[in-house]
């Protein structure tokens, strides 16, 4: 029995979604950030913003030191069995299509409502804000889904 | 056709060889997970998948896999 294989495996498929939720943690205080930026123009919540901005990379530098020692001297390498069966694993690869299924339709239905609030402020930044937002919404919520769909 | 369920004896074969999931799954190269969503209905397989299955379960994918008329 491949039972070492089997544990390997084990371990990847945590492994994987620790570092999408340590993602997900990073991007969510980067999206605050940018919603109070976008919105903050008297400057009266500065002090949190520069908290926002502090926070995520404190919480991916802290995140993946967390990942990389939870591997405890696991070597990973690209012709790994168990990394390749998690990599083409049928059940999450369909997890994923759902989750670019849901983040698409999030990013679209987003759309109206925020081209909406963009513009009742409008400023040369709008432009380059929607696009921001838009970016980070599609990921946080793919990445949101994914570990949804993907939880045992 | 349009319908129909999938009803599978994953789970009766693995157990008549005394198999766990992440033993099948090593087995057949794929994930604890999928073993689980396809003996749970939540994933139908891929006919790859099946036969990769039928494959190290040494029985047919038929007495896998069968189609059930709602």
């Amino acid at each position: 029995m491949k039972q070492s294989e089997a544990h390997r495996t084990e371990f990847f498929l945590r492994y994987t979604r620790r570092l999408a939720s340590i993602c997900l943690a990073g991007l969510l205080p980067v999206l605050f950030y940018g919603v109070l930026t976008a919105w903050d123009r008297g400057g009266q919540h500065e002090r949190l913003q520069f908290g926002l901005l502090l926070l995520s990379p404190i919480i991916l530098t802290l995140g993946l030191a967390w990942v990389l020692y939870s591997r405890r001297g696991v070597a990973i390498t690209n012709d790994d069995p168990a990394l390749q069966a998690v990599a083409k694993d049928e059940f999450r690869r369909l997890n994923a299509m759902r989750a670019v299924r849901v983040a698409f339709l999030t990013v679209m239905v987003v759309q109206l409502p925020l081209a909406w609030l963009l513009g009742l402020r409008p400023s040369p930044d709008s432009l380059a804000h929607m696009g921001t937002f838009t970016w980070f919404i599609g990921a946080i919520s793919f990445l949101s889904a994914f570990l949804i769909f993907d939880r045992d | 056709m349009s319908g129909a369920e999938l009803r599978t004896a994953l789970k009766v074969h693995r157990a008549m060889r005394d198999l766990t999931q992440a033993d099948l799954a090593a087995l057949a190269g794929l994930t604890r997970k999928s073993i689980n969503a396809i003996e749970t209905g939540k994933m139908v397989p891929s006919v790859v998948l099946a036969l990769k299955l039928a494959k190290v379960l040494e029985a047919p994918v038929e007495s896998l896999f069968s189609l059930v008329e709602p």
